[in-house]
């Protein structure tokens, strides 16, 4: 992990040095355990601050719209790459303007399981192989009570199914690729799928009932990017404004609907939202028709044509991008 | 007040008993994490759970509260406002600093020159009873803006957890009310101590008060400040820091139609950090960038509504750092601040 660390900043550094770029954006430490925070590096002597490690959760291809227009090097795992190439794909993004330092990536790991998993606040944690070790604060004036938790019990739901952890495209890769998993992407869909549509109604409502509307999944997601989101429109209003069942659940169906045959499976969404409402198995439903019926799943190489967003005239029921 | 003494099982019993003429909230799992609902039993409530993942605020100011009902008939408009809260309620086992953030909330819906009758019904039928922190999170700051894991302002009855018993002492009428009938123990020199203990070790886990005032003079000198630009960048503008404040009181009122002739005036959670908050019919927009709304959120919390109504507007909760999803830490936004020239 260190030398991964010292990979990034000294690419940081020789990009900001020699003017290549003129913003490095990747993650710092955070303020917390278990915290990273999206850091935008523009200074050499700033770039000690990047640094790397499995809550580097947040998918920082979200911030590159904002700065399209300037060269800019972002720290990026496998889904973040991925969103870069759907935004490629979708015109919001010039290849030539992104230098992308890659990041293979091993999964990140949910702070709620952890947090879950030992017996008190959490004061620290240190990654030892395939292990999380953390320190659980107690008492005051007493030392701290260490737990030792494997890695894999502590993945992300999309981590634990990631079909692309490796950046498709890169400028420089920070590391070796990792091994990627044989595993069903849409494991979790086909067990969804399989409970009634009434079990599956309830369950949406309940999970629906508990947003409050702050639109952080839709802050932190890199492919909801409309200038004004249909929720916000007020002539005509699309969905009813307050935190109503039928408010709630229009605004989690529209959310998800717009991002059919564009989500990369990022989970971005599901990581922001405070009060922990399955937004995964929304997207991930989605993608598995769009999988289904196109044999299509976003961002996994440049020149990809999205299919949903694509005429093309001699298409016929079996259009294939 | 005096102090009296209660043993674990006799306040779970009061609890119980209080349940058949109160309807109770208090921290209870939701999901996986805790917060306010009401509860059908003793056995639900979190004790231990310092920060539910939602402030009581709900309950006074809801997400989203209908304010009244039009109908348009031959007869003319009619409106119908709710009937508000009939049956008394008790939120139970509040913290000092969400306590001390209701008292925020009356300045703005319960004063002698605007009295919010949606809200003030409800403050009105709601004893409060707040326990102190034995143990503050990582999180806390309440020590930092001037309150205290102890702290006792805005309850009716305070709990102090001294290990195999609690500490119980009525503030107001309304707190005495809930102890009739209850059986109470006298406190023992030793238990003073062992409470006297607790806060003690509560205020070590906590840190040094911030110079508030100096953070307010900074504010009012750099609204030009470069500082928000960086302070701004990392920003996904999603309302997490607002909704979950306690204190953050913004809201909107839309009309819901039901059909052409009916429907509800409905007023709902609003935030400074949406880019449609400050957005005008004209389509100009005063707070037009993530610079501005960042700035803002601070402004009011820490120069505005100490000016105007002299209290803060932040109380060191937590929950802003704690479920921000990019760690924009409002604690080091102050250093920041202070450390602006």
């Amino acid at each position: 992990m260190q030398e991964l660390v010292q990979a990034i900043r000294e690419e940081a550094r020789r990009l900001l040095e020699t003017g290549q770029v003129e913003l490095v954006i990747g993650f710092a430490e955070g303020t917390l355990p278990m915290h990273s925070a999206p850091v935008f590096v523009r200074q050499v002597a700033d770039t000690n601050r990047l640094t790397w490690n499995s809550f580097a959760e947040n998918n920082l291809a979200r911030y590159l719209r904002g700065v399209r227009n300037k060269k800019v090097a972002i720290v990026a795992k496998g889904c973040d790459v991925r969103a870069i190439v759907a935004l490629i794909n979708e015109h919001q993004l010039e290849r030539d303007n992104v230098y992308i330092i890659g990041v293979p990536c091993r999964g990140m790991m949910d702070r709620r399981v952890v947090t879950r998993r030992v017996p008190g606040e959490v004061a620290a944690v240190r990654e030892e192989g395939d292990e999380l070790v953390v320190d659980v604060r107690t008492e005051t004036g007493t030392a701290p009570q260490v737990v030792r938790l494997p890695r894999s019990e502590l993945l992300h739901r999309s981590c634990a199914t990631c079909i692309q952890p490796n950046p498709v495209i890169y400028d420089v890769l920070a590391a070796e690729p990792v091994e990627v998993w044989a595993v069903d992407p849409y494991a979790y869909v086909r067990e969804m799928e399989r409970r009634s549509p009434a079990e599956r109604a309830a369950y949406f409502a309940a999970e629906a009932a508990r947003c409050i509307r702050c639109y952080a999944c839709r802050q932190a997601c890199p492919m909801c990017y409309c200038e004004e989101c249909f929720v916000d429109h007020t002539a005509p209003r699309w969905i009813e404004s307050g935190a109503t069942a039928s408010g709630l659940q229009g605004w989690q169906i529209g959310r998800a609907y717009h991002l059919t045959g564009r989500c990369v499976d990022c989970g971005a969404c599901e990581r922001a939202c405070p009060t922990e409402i399955d937004l995964v198995y929304l997207n991930g439903k989605l993608r598995k028709d769009v999988w289904d019926l196109y044999g299509f799943e976003p961002g996994m190489g440049l020149g990809q044509l999205p299919p949903l967003a694509v005429f093309l005239p001699d298409e016929g029921p079996e259009f294939r991008p | 007040m005096t102090r009296q003494k209660i043993s674990r099982a006799d306040l779970g019993a009061l609890l119980a008993k209080l349940q058949q003429d109160y309807t109770v909230y208090a921290p209870a799992e939701v999901a996986g994490y805790s917060t306010f609902r009401p509860i059908t039993s003793p056995e639900e409530v979190d004790w231990y759970c310092l920060v539910t993942r939602k402030p009581p605020k709900e309950l006074f100011f809801p997400q989203s509260e209908t304010l009244f009902e039009y109908i348009c008939s031959s007869d003319g408009l009619a409106l119908h406002p709710g009937e508000g809260v009939q049956r008394e309620r008790i939120l139970w086992g509040v913290r000092p600093c969400d306590a001390r953030a209701m008292l925020v909330q009356d300045t703005v819906f319960n004063t002698s020159e605007a009295r919010d009758v949606y809200y003030s019904n409800k403050r009105e039928h709601t004893t409060i009873v707040g326990i102190g922190c034995n143990e503050p999170l990582q999180t806390c700051f309440c020590t930092s803006v001037g309150g205290r894991p102890f702290r006792h302002e805005g309850f009716d009855l305070f709990l102090t957890d001294i290990g195999d018993a609690y500490l119980v002492e009525a503030l107001t009428p309304k707190g005495d009310k809930l102890l009739e009938g209850s059986e109470l123990f006298p406190v023992s020199q030793a238990d003073l101590r062992t409470a006297q203990a607790v806060e003690q070790a509560a205020r070590q886990r906590l840190p040094a008060p911030i110079d508030l005032e100096h953070i307010q003079k900074r504010l009012q000198e750099m609204i030009n400040s470069p500082f928000w630009d960086e302070a701004q960048a990392p920003c996904l503008g999603c309302g997490i820091c607002t909704f979950l404040c306690p204190v953050c009181h913004c809201f909107d009122i839309v009309d819901e139609p039901v059909n052409a002739s009916c429907g509800l005036r409905v007023r709902n959670w609003d935030t400074c950090q949406y880019c449609i908050y400050t957005l005008e019919a004209s389509g100009h927009n005063p707070r037009p960038g993530g610079r501005e709304r960042v700035r803002q959120r601070l402004m009011h919390k820490f120069d505005y509504q100490p000016l105007r109504q002299n209290v803060l507007g932040c109380v060191g909760c937590g929950r802003c750092v704690q479920l921000c999803p990019v760690n924009i830490d409002i604690r080091q936004l102050l250093v920041g601040i202070g450390a602006t020239e």
